[in-house]
């Protein structure tokens, strides 16, 4: 409730869309029951939702042509849920094609023999270079994942972006850890086309002994998010851990 | 997330997400591609809801993402102009857009969300600190560097505290 102690559209939209719970319901109604001006609001919101729906397609269109966007997407950005990292001799043949090893510039990515790391390759007409710390991406960008996991079995990769994305990239969604192997460098299956989201993007890669779960994953990148935002200054620059007890490796990139 | 059930979510919150896409890019051909984005990002995203206690305040936070990235994206080419955020729903949102415009390039990613949920949206700061998942205290310093900055740039916000 505003202070002219009238209904925000936000809390109409959830009763509209039956996502307050039974309390705030009943609080809801009693006000639209006693403010004239709320149940304007909300007729006019009824009416703009109805008209709205009837001049464009059917849900179920709707959702069939998203899914086919999808689809394309995923087959665009090769993004495929991994599985597996690569066989160790063919990482070992690919980092040869990819040349260098990625810049340690950037400060952040102080490794010692036997430690985790996590790097990038800007894909430019079918090689590779190594991506800098803290380089400037554009949106369409293409870029491939390196991970040294240690002694470490599986590891995920997930991105934070300093507007409060959080992206499971490998694998991509709803999965769990995928398998690589200990002590090998691998470069990571698939690669990842930046999209239009602009500012500061950190990626962090988690290894551990036994896969994690995207949900833990996600709700401790949130977390961290949440922490960094509460500071005057909030970007995921400062962001360098996420609050899980695993060895975790971070690389951040700009896009613009 | 099944295609049935996006085509659920869209039904139950397309109207919204078309609503505030309009109001803050103020263009319908752009606001129908920002609608499909943001519910291409739901599905894709799906696993993230589940710690969500609400649909709709997750929408509202996707939505208010994608919109400002397309904002800000629009400064490599051009200045954003008080038109680029016209179109809203009520008259009275026309000052809140013309604030918005103002403010949008100076604020970071946190005081624009902020500045959006404010002024636009006209949510009061428990609203805000739902869909945010930031505290009050930090909302509300925020809002007090976001209304000087305003006052400075000659645009004055409306007088929800």
């Amino acid at each position: 409730m505003d202070e002219a102690g009238h209904l925000s559209d936000f809390l109409l939209d959830r009763l509209r869309a039956g996502d307050l719970d039974g309390p705030r319901e009943q609080e809801v109604r009693a006000h639209l029951a006693a403010c004239e001006d709320c149940r304007a609001r909300a007729a006019a919101l009824d009416g703009q939702a109805a008209e709205f729906l009837a001049g464009t397609e059917a849900p179920a269109d709707f959702a069939r042509r998203i899914a086919a966007r999808r689809s394309e997407r995923v087959r665009t950005s090769s993004m495929r849920p991994l599985g597996i990292g690569l066989a160790a001799a063919a990482a070992a043949a690919l980092i040869v094609a990819y040349g260098l090893m990625p810049s340690e510039k950037g400060g952040d990515r102080i490794r010692t023999k036997g430690s985790v790391d996590l790097s990038f390759y800007v894909d430019q007409d079918g090689s590779g270079r190594p991506g800098l710390a803290g380089e400037t991406l554009r949106e369409g960008d293409r870029i491939r994942l390196a991970v040294e996991p240690g002694a470490h079995r599986f590891a995920f990769v997930v991105s934070v972006t300093a507007s409060g994305e959080v992206t499971p990239l490998y694998p991509e969604g709803n999965g769990q850890s995928v398998p690589v192997t200990a002590g090998e460098r691998s470069l990571l299956e698939g690669s990842v086309i930046l999209d239009a989201y602009l500012g500061e993007e950190r990626l962090f890669a988690l290894f551990s002994d036994r896969p994690l779960g995207a949900e833990q994953v996600v709700a401790a990148a949130r977390q961290a998010l949440n922490g960094v935002r509460e500071q005057d200054e909030p970007g995921v620059q400062s962001l360098h851990r996420l609050p899980l007890e695993v060895s975790q490796a971070t690389i951040w990139f700009r896009k613009e | 997330m099944t295609e049935e059930q996006l085509a659920t979510l869209y039904r139950n919150h397309g109207p919204a997400v078309f609503r505030r896409c309009l109001a803050l890019l103020g263009n319908p051909d752009e606001a129908q591609d920002a609608l499909q984005e943001v519910f291409l990002r739901a599905w894709t995203k799906s696993g993230e809801f589940r710690g969500e206690a609400s649909p709709t305040t997750w929408l509202y936070r996707i939505t208010t993402n994608h919109c400002l990235n397309r904002i800000r994206g629009r400064k490599r080419l051009t200045e954003v102009k008080p038109e680029h955020l016209t179109a809203g729903p009520s008259s009275g949102q026309a000052e809140a857009r013309r604030v918005l415009a103002a403010l949008m390039q100076r604020l970071d990613e946190t005081s624009a969300r902020i500045a959006v949920y404010h002024f636009l949206d006209n949510m009061p700061q428990e609203e805000i600190e739902e869909v945010m998942g930031i505290s009050r205290r930090t909302i509300g310093k925020k809002l007090k560097n976001i209304r000087e900055l305003s006052r400075r740039l000659g645009a004055q916000p409306g007088a929800r505290g």
